[in-house]
């Protein structure tokens, strides 16, 4: 058994310290105010951050992905090649709109990353739910060990070496994932919902490939895994986003996630000129440059090619 | 100057020794746990290969077919004793055919003479004239870069130099560089093809170089290659080899490199670790600058066969013709814009900067310890999944590096400038019928200058965000002169002329020549576009 060190005591970090806890490992997590109400028994709770960054090889990053470029970015911290690091961000960084883990790269010497991503959120890890998560990594040894350490008869981890395809997937699912919440509460119907789900795939798709991850890998957990869980449960932050934003708008500090990831992928997207119109419409929807119903009219306006054309430059 | 080459010949058997007894060992679990299945597969792969390349060539060469038939008869029969033995003796005969050999008479004499050789032949017009032209040589061939850093670096550990590659002249102007520059000699693989030239081979073969037969494709064999490269490595021999493999055909700074050698540098290093040896291995990228390459008509040709036709070993291009050599290297000699070899900042096995005390760096500049990535739970161990990946990283920077230390030279620059005006002309057109339609084209040259003036500010912009490289001329000079230094220099070696001027207006000739010049620039093509009208 193994010593693990996770940063972030939110919910993430905690499902994930005592999912391995139960397994038998040793787990310590760091968060910014010292506390004991809702740390499980056994796992060490801890302030000091770079203590617990220095001390362990294998390390959870759970923390939002504003905070990942803050963190690192503290001359006091400093990762060492020897280290191991998985990444629970979902996202893009708020300025340099990279991935977590390529951000970790550019600030790190850290070389074996990983990324978790998937449908589930973070109480069903917490509950013993039967769930199943993605592990992205280049790293196959690196892989199997965190699927080793977190896997029970209630969590099934699969591991995937497009690491850049994990994670933008998981993003890219989350803002797609708003254009289906805005059909569902347009009550366009279900062909029509079906619709903006395959042209939502066929569009991950796209932004995956021509950001650096590999075709197909959005149709797994990470992208059509996240959609599914919004289309069948109903609800899911970028669903609901899109239920609101149908509905007219949102309330100051709503879908804050959402916003952000809807930002910073379509920044990415235009500067790296992707074809992505739901992208770049769910977008103008929250900078309010567009209603829910001039962006449907404006998406069915648009020139129509062929489904398997795979047109990644704009 | 004590390189360690110059010890080479004394080691050498223990050399060959050493690469055949682990290439064996390395194939005893090739198939698994079955030692003489593994054998067996080997040596099939090896002689169905051999078979089907020796039925097609005549001569000393086809004598050895009857050999390889006769073992493909008797592998299923062999004992694994006798299958081990087998293995040993073709490993033997291929480490013969590979390896190298350093005089360092020949090393003495063509330190001395390259320079005055190489001046008489870049200039042929006065050999009298030899110390003048070796300073004339200095000038028409200049080397960029920090070269002190990296001759203190080959103090410290063993240097692998990894330059792009666009022409059969590189290891000839790179050997001088390195003699310019006060570097030690390296050693390195070279196509077998090019020892066929008398004069050439025999400086080649005295001076380091060992031989690659690409026709040889079979397990067997890359491995002895690969393991014959990584024992030099593990024991110090300062190496060079191509990362790109074989000269770009298209003129592109080559981006998707072969990583097989690359990793033989990380399993050196490995090997070393765990042997408790913790010299570094420093991997220095190149970037070779032509504004003219000698070979140029062939290889775009040769690019533009359907893709996947093109042939892999050229034996019957320009460099084959010593006249054109001559030709070419006169030529060079009366350029106004000079021939540059820029020397990267050199970077572990991992990718990762050195400083120039030697040390890796992290990202934001601290000093780490690279041994810490082959490490679990603080036990070295070779992961050759993990290694690969790491590997592709170190492959992916050094990608990067060539790009950054690329100069582009105003061959480069009209050529993507005339290529990139003709496909606005005719957006309708794929690059094929482009390049059977625009010869004839004319381009007025005020709207080129205008365009070439915009151009030139977007490649200011990326060279200061220090993107990539110009040539002073591109920089500092009139648009107009930076033109027409493009213009002439395309006139003076090519059997036609890639443009030509007419009445207030530049005329494409060749427009195959300028997709290839003008390719050095296409890894920018998105941010340089929007710099043409």
């Amino acid at each position: 058994m193994t010593a693990w060190g996770i940063i972030g005591d939110g919910k993430w970090g905690l499902g994930l310290a005592r999912r391995l806890h139960r397994n038998g490992h040793t787990v310590s997590v760091g968060g910014l105010v010292s506390r004991r109400k809702g740390i499980p028994k056994g796992i060490i709770h801890t302030t000091d951050i770079r203590g617990l960054l220095e001390s362990h090889e294998r390390l959870i990053i759970a923390l939002p992905i504003g905070e990942v470029e803050t963190l690192l970015q503290k001359s006091e911290v400093s990762l060492g090649p020897q280290q191991r690091v998985m990444s629970t961000a979902r996202g893009l960084t708020p300025t340099t709109h990279l991935r977590s883990t390529e951000a970790i790269r550019a600030l790190t010497a850290v070389r074996q990353l990983a990324v978790l991503a998937g449908a589930a959120d973070a109480r069903s890890l917490s509950d013993k739910s039967p769930v199943a998560l993605v592990v992205g990594s280049a790293f196959p040894s690196w892989s199997a060990e965190i699927q080793n350490a977190l896997w029970s008869n209630s969590l099934r981890i699969y591991t995937n070496q497009d690491i850049a395809g994990v994670e933008l997937s998981n993003v890219a699912a989350s803002v797609v994932g708003v254009a289906l919440g805005v059909a569902r509460a347009m009550n366009v119907g279900p062909a029509a919902e079906a619709t903006a789900l395959t042209r939502a795939l066929a569009e991950m798709n796209r932004v995956v490939s021509g950001l650096g991850g590999q075709v197909g890998t959005a149709y797994g957990l990470a992208g059509l895994g996240v959609l599914g869980e919004m289309v069948y449960g109903g609800q899911g932050p970028s669903f609901l986003a899109g239920s609101s934003l149908a509905a007219g708008g949102y309330r100051a500090g709503e879908f804050a996630e959402v916003r952000e990831s809807s930002r910073t992928l379509s920044a990415r997207v235009v500067r790296q000129r992707i074809h992505a119109p739901l992208v770049e419409a769910v977008e103008a929807m929250f900078a309010g440059k567009l209603t829910a119903k001039a962006a449907l009219a404006g998406l069915m306006e648009r020139p129509v090619g062929s489904e398997t054309e795979l047109l990644i430059k704009s | 100057m004590n390189a360690p080459l110059f010890q080479f010949n004394r080691h050498r058997d223990d050399i060959e020794r050493e690469v055949v007894s682990r290439v064996v060992d390395g194939f005893t679990n090739y198939a698994g746990d079955d030692a003489t299945r593994s054998f067996q597969l080997v040596l099939n792969d090896a002689a169905y290969h051999e078979i089907n390349r020796l039925d097609k060539v005549r001569g000393r060469e086809g004598q050895r077919l009857d050999d390889w038939k006769n073992l493909a008869r008797r592998i299923g029969r062999m004992t694994q004793p006798e299958l081990r033995d087998e293995l040993k003796r073709r490993s033997e005969w291929y480490i013969k055919d590979v390896v190298g050999h350093f005089d360092k008479r020949v090393y003495r004499f063509a330190t001395s003479v390259l320079p005055l050789g190489l001046g008489a032949v870049f200039n042929t017009t006065d050999l009298a004239q030899g110390l003048t032209q070796v300073r004339d040589l200095a000038s028409r061939i200049r080397v960029e870069g920090d070269v002190s850093t990296i001759s203190e670096l080959a103090k410290r550990g063993t240097l692998v130099i990894v330059p792009t590659h666009s022409s059969n002249l590189d290891s000839i102007v790179l050997g001088w560089s390195l003699v310019h520059a006060q570097l030690p000699p390296c050693t390195y693989g070279a196509g077998k093809n090019l020892f066929l030239n008398p004069l050439i081979g025999y400086f080649m073969r005295n001076l380091g170089a060992y031989r690659v037969d690409r026709r040889l494709r079979h397990v067997l064999y890359k491995d002895v290659l690969k393991l014959y490269s990584q024992v030099l490595i593990e024991r110090g021999y300062h190496s060079l080899f191509f990362p790109g493999g074989t000269r770009s055909r298209s003129g592109q700074i080559e981006q998707h490199l072969k990583l097989g050698l690359l990793g033989s540098a990380l399993s050196a290093f490995t090997e070393r670790i765990l042997r408790g040896d913790e010299r570094p291995i420093y991997i220095v990228p190149v970037t070779i600058n032509y504004p003219l390459v000698l070979e140029a008509e062939t290889l775009i040709e040769d690019y533009l066969k359907e893709e996947g036709q093109a042939r892999y070993i050229i034996d019957d291009d320009e460099f084959s013709r010593l006249g054109r050599v001559v030709q070419y290297s006169a030529r060079v000699m009366g350029l106004q814009t000079s021939m540059v070899i820029r020397y990267g900042q050199p970077m572990d096995v991992f990718g990762n900067q050195v400083a120039a005390d030697g040390h890796s760096l992290s990202p934001g500049g601290s000093m780490i310890d690279p041994i810490g990535y082959l490490s679990v739970d603080g036990h070295v161990s070779a992961d050759p999944a993990r290694d690969a990946e790491y590997t592709r990283q170190t492959g992916a920077a050094v990608a990067d590096s060539f790009l950054r230390e690329s100069v582009i030279l105003p061959t480069h620059f009209l050529g993507w400038l005339l290529f990139e005006r003709e496909r606005r002309l005719a957006p309708h057109l794929d690059l094929f019928a482009l390049l059977r339609t625009t010869s004839g084209d004319r381009h007025d040259l005020t709207e080129l200058c205008g365009d070439a003036e915009r151009v030139r500010r977007l490649l200011v912009a990326a060279e200061e965000r220090g993107q990539l490289r110009l040539d002073s001329a591109i920089r500092q000079s009139p648009i107009d002169e930076v033109l027409d230094d493009a213009v002439r220099t395309y006139g003076m070696y090519h059997l036609r002329s890639a443009v030509e001027y007419g009445d207030d207006a530049i005329i494409v000739r060749d427009p195959k020549t300028l997709f290839y010049y003008g390719n050095r620039l296409s890894a920018w093509d998105d941010l340089l576009r929007d710099g043409v009208a």
